[in-house]
């Protein structure tokens, strides 16, 4: 960890770069539309959409050394925000995008206010369980389908264009909202206000000694994390076409958390790159066994031993991996 | 709450501030006060409850009873952030520095939350000019001009004080709290660490809590003694060094002072 955001690397490091990502994300989605594949585009866009809420995800635990395990809650925030306000009739993305990142925010908020009371293995729990309490909510919303969710009532439009008509608009939209993010969280990182997160995780103590108590930072950063999260959902709810409380289920949490895990928390380009390793792993491990997560589990270990990352520290959230 | 000081009121006092752990007392009805200016030492044998003392005077550890008052208030009740903020300083006795951090980053994050800009979210933190300048101007003050890019983790024990009192001073304190400054540091480095806080007395009021009694007696203007949680005396170094009890307690088995 440096006072600087972004660690330095040798050999792989240029991947972590954001415009490197998008670059390589809409190489993938040109060559997936002129091969014709109808399925690529899908694929594409779900990657980009986990790799948002994954990238917000890492910015909470490498910068903030905030674990939490309950980052499905505003992705399906997020989600339910498109189900909801589709079934009153509006489906404005003008109206969506905002609606969806200020609810998930407003959640995080209010659930951060309580769980930064606690730190380390006790902020993963409490965040975990804010999570699971709304997932029980949500199956218990028998006006938008209950446990089994419910389809949602048209894909986003602009004032009545239906610009998302297919997955490779989707996906174009949603690897664009992953430059911004990058761009934005990086900014955020090197700024002083990433510089008192960081400062905050390595040693609390000495930055009260120095007259700053970071409450209110973390509370920020819980709340920015989520709303992208909540934009993430805004684009999956679009993607799926349908809404169901296994969005915010506890092992959403988790496989965002493998992610950023896979990536390493240095660089936010590392959450991305893990949620496409996810992904591919998915998609063909998946395809000859439905053990696939066996397979996962094996490049998870490999990852961590290789990297040396000490998963205690990650826990105490003081991962430097 | 806030009662004007004037010239000559103490910057920091204690008002019989008492703190127990169950059947432990380890701070006792202590009363004792830091003038503008000065330098007192607290000096006390292993166990005396000199850390006790100085955790309650920073914020960390809350008083059974008693007052503490801090530049014309009370500031018994508030955190240890806020205590920092009117101008609290402390160098801690493990050196408390961030280890990944350089030294010119260290004093360049002390110099921006004491600018209050720790909101800004767009411009690098390490091109806020002013808190650059700053930095490098106080390390250069401290000895540290040629290792302002070495990582807080390599420093020696002597020069992570030096940071740390860097990351102090740039803050422009109303007292400095040092716990134990000495520990750790070989003789050639207490030695400039000494000559550095000589070069502070008179400017910034100092309450220095030190086993070394080589630097105590050559920094202090007065000095308290403290045992098992009570002042047993509070004057000069030669009133201290006369006392009987003083000599008994705790200088008995230093007589080379």
């Amino acid at each position: 960890m440096s006072a600087r955001a972004a660690g330095g690397g040798a050999g792989f490091a240029f991947l972590f770069r954001p415009a490197v990502l998008i670059a390589l994300f809409a190489l993938a989605l040109a060559v997936a539309v002129w091969s014709g594949s109808g399925y690529a585009p899908t694929i594409i866009a779900r990657t980009a959409i986990l790799a948002l809420a994954a990238v917000s995800l890492s910015f909470l635990i490498g910068q903030a050394g905030l674990v939490s395990f309950g980052h499905a809650a505003p992705l399906g925030i997020g989600a339910y925000a498109v189900l909801i306000a589709g079934e009153y009739g509006v489906t404005n993305a003008l109206v969506l995008f905002p609606l969806g990142f200020a609810a998930a925010a407003l959640w995080s908020a209010a659930t951060g206010v309580i769980a930064l009371r606690t730190r380390g293995v006790y902020f993963i729990m409490i965040t975990l369980a804010f999570a699971q309490m709304l997932f029980y909510v949500a199956g218990s919303l028998s006006a938008f389908g209950g446990d089994d969710g419910l389809g949602i009532a048209a894909r986003a439009t602009f004032f009545g264009q239906r610009f998302l008509r297919t997955d490779t608009d989707l996906a174009v939209f949603a690897i664009a909202a992953l430059g911004v993010t990058l761009l934005v969280l990086e900014r955020l990182s090197a700024a002083p206000f990433g510089l008192m997160l960081r400062t905050g995780r390595a040693n609390e103590e000495k930055l009260a000694s120095l007259g700053l108590d970071p409450f209110v930072h973390r509370l920020v950063a819980l709340a920015a994390a989520g709303g992208i999260a909540g934009i993430a959902g805004v684009l999956l709810a679009n993607q799926v076409e349908y809404v169901s409380p296994a969005t915010m289920n506890w092992h959403v949490s988790g496989e965002l958390i493998v992610m950023v895990v896979l990536g390493g928390t240095k660089r936010l380009g590392g959450a991305v790159l893990g949620a496409v390793a996810v992904m591919v792993i998915d998609e063909t491990l998946g395809h000859f066994t439905e053990f696939w997560k066996f397979g996962l589990g094996l490049v998870i270990l490999g990852a961590v031993l290789l990297r040396g990352a000490d998963l205690t520290q990650l826990i105490r959230g003081t991962a430097h991996g | 709450m806030a009662e004007p000081a004037s010239p000559q009121a103490p910057v920091l006092a204690l008002e019989r501030l008492s703190k127990s752990f169950g059947a432990l007392t380890v701070t006792r009805d202590v009363t004792l006060d830091v003038r503008p200016a000065e330098v007192h030492a607290l000096i006390g044998p292993n166990g005396a409850g000199k850390t006790s003392l100085i955790a309650q005077i920073a914020g960390a550890l809350a008083p059974d009873a008693g007052r503490i008052l801090f530049a014309g208030a009370d500031v018994t009740r508030l955190g240890m952030a806020r205590r920092a903020r009117r101008g609290l300083g402390r160098v801690f006795q493990i050196s408390n520095v961030v280890g990944a951090f350089t030294s010119l980053e260290n004093v360049a994050l002390a110099a921006i939350v004491a600018g209050g800009r720790t909101f800004r979210c767009w411009r690098p933190a390490l091109s806020d000019r002013a808190a650059l300048e700053q930095a490098r101007a106080m390390l250069e003050r401290v000895g540290l001009a040629d290792r302002m890019a070495t990582p807080a983790a390599a420093l020696s024990h002597g020069e992570r004080r030096a940071l740390e009192l860097a990351m102090c001073l740039v803050q422009e304190p109303k007292l400095l709290l040092l716990d134990e400054p000495m520990a750790g540091t070989g003789r050639a480095e207490s030695e400039r660490l000494t000559a550095l806080l000589a070069g502070l007395k008179g400017r910034i009021p100092i309450l220095l809590v030190e086993h070394d009694m080589a630097t105590v007696f050559a920094l202090a203007d007065r000095i308290s003694v403290l045992i098992s949680g009570a002042i047993a005396i509070t004057g000069t170094p030669e009133t201290v060094r006369a006392d009987a009890v003083v000599r008994q307690a705790y200088l008995g088995d230093e007589e080379a002072v």
